[in-house]
């Protein structure tokens, strides 16, 4: 039981991680309080680990989600230094536009089915090779490594689902990119109103 | 989950994840289908912004193969498919849209395409319909051939071509054959009638406790309609035919029935 539940666990411990006003202190508290995050989800409860109830509510995170919540607690802990703005504006735009082709064709909008492809995924792994090596030719290391945890997780079957597409993406993942996109087409816009006029 | 002692125990559960969306409405309605390498067909549907079925293909072991849409947009829901042969299959379909009537979808390679949906002649006033396949190789189809509400529940038989549809038998109707409701006493008196049939020589003492729980939603204001919904049919290995369904959603209703009474009907 609890093995099948490692990835609500490293989920929920570095979700809970990342939120907390730790950036200042110590990487041994720090490392102290991700320990005893991840042994809080281990505590049985009424015969379940604790873990196992949010579990019950919402389905797995994606490797995608993994990985980037380790690189946010990799950064806050002072051991990774935050991406350039171009790279993390990289990884919101394809997450949010495998999100944008996934979603609302899997919830009903028109015949097609993409999600049905994750099932025997092997044009979209073809695809998403090409586009991986795109990436590492553009210096994209960290959209690399999540793409290639996902295929590698998908492969070795680390999560509940049976479908490529739960390994790349979440509603989580895509709404964080989708927002974090609007904001900063907001902000530039913003600031291209405020520039002064040139004479 | 499985068992190999006809349900004294079960394996330990093991979730399918069928949908991108925290895995939400992915719902099962009809019979399974099995395939001849021992793999599953499920019939289910999804039901959250949009209405549509969907046929999931699972190994013996339960994994989940493929999933194909029999439908989609928002107007069809809760298929049930009757395979005619290793590649061909029917999914016939409720129709929650504007046109009342029965949805059919094909397949031609096992499931993995299903052709557009096509409205059938029989009514359907947003019911579910339950079809099993015959010895003569047409359908057998439990439905609700009605422009409006579940008074009725009717069985019959088709072609596979599905153009020629014969009533055979109405399994159960309202005392009102127009569906108009009835006086609350006379409501009470046939459900406390069907209550005592079917439940055993413990009935008497349950009966006032029944009557307290049954479904309310089926009276207003002194008068009170009858609704038979929900049918469900398979085969059994010995070759007789097993129909269920909901009767006024206070009692599950069951007809059995074999080849040569099907035979005097067709």
């Amino acid at each position: 039981m609890t093995l099948e539940l490692w990835s609500s666990q490293l989920g929920l411990a570095l979700g809970i991680f990342v939120l907390l006003p730790l950036r200042n202190r110590s990487r041994s508290l720090q490392l102290a309080v991700l320990l005893a995050l991840l042994a809080l989800g281990l505590v049985p409860v009424q015969g379940l680990p604790l873990v196992a109830y949010p579990r019950a509510l919402v389905p797995e995170l994606s490797i995608v989600a993994l990985v980037a919540l380790g690189w946010v607690a990799l950064v806050r802990a002072g051991l990774a230094q935050p991406l350039p703005a171009s790279q993390r504006v990289t990884l919101y735009l394809l997450f949010g536009a495998l999100g944008l082709l996934l979603y609302p064709a899997a919830l009903g909008l028109g015949p097609l089915d993409p999600y049905g492809w994750g099932y025997g995924p092997r044009t979209m792994l073809v695809v998403l090779g090409l586009l991986a090596l795109l990436l590492l030719y553009l210096g994209h290391r960290l959209a690399v490594a999540m793409l290639a945890l996902a295929t590698l997780a998908f492969a070795l079957g680390l999560l509940a689902s049976e479908n490529y597409w739960d390994y790349l993406l979440d509603p989580l993942v895509v709404i964080y990119c989708w927002l974090a996109l609007l904001v900063a087409g907001a902000r530039r816009l913003w600031s291209a109103r405020s520039r002064p006029l040139a004479d | 989950m499985y068992s190999d002692d006809m349900g004294h125990s079960w394996s330990t559960p093991r979730q399918l994840v069928t949908s991108p969306f925290l895995n939400i409405s992915t719902l099962v309605r009809g019979a399974p289908v099995l395939h001849a390498d021992g793999s599953i067909g499920l019939p289910v549907y999804h039901e959250f912004l949009g209405k549509f079925g969907e046929y999931l293909h699972l190994d013996a072991d339960g994994r989940v193969l493929a999933k194909s849409r029999i439908s989609d947009g928002r107007f069809s829901l809760q298929p049930t498919v009757v395979p005619l042969d290793q590649q061909r299959a029917i999914a016939l379909m409720r129709h929650t849209g504007e046109d009342r009537r029965v949805l059919a979808s094909r397949t031609e390679d096992a499931g993995r395409t299903w052709s557009r949906p096509e409205v059938l002649e029989p009514n359907n006033p947003d019911s579910s319909l339950a079809a099993i396949a015959t010895p003569r190789h047409g359908l057998l189809v439990a439905l609700n051939d009605l422009k409006e509400g579940r008074f009725r529940l009717s069985l019959y038989g088709t072609d596979p071509q599905l153009q020629q549809w014969k009533p055979l038998l109405d399994l159960d109707e309202s005392p009102d054959e127009d569906g108009r409701p009835i006086e609350e006493s006379s409501y009470r008196r046939i459900v406390a009638e069907h209550f005592l049939k079917s439940s055993g020589t413990q009935a008497p003492g349950r009966l006032e406790e029944f009557l307290s729980s049954i479904d309310h939603r089926f009276c207003s204001k002194g008068q009170c309609k009858f609704t038979y919904d929900y049918p469900y049919v398979i085969r059994g290995a010995d070759g007789r035919y097993h129909l269920v369904y909901s009767w006024n959603h206070s009692l599950i209703k069951h007809i059995s029935f074999n080849d040569a009474w099907l035979e005097t009907q067709l």
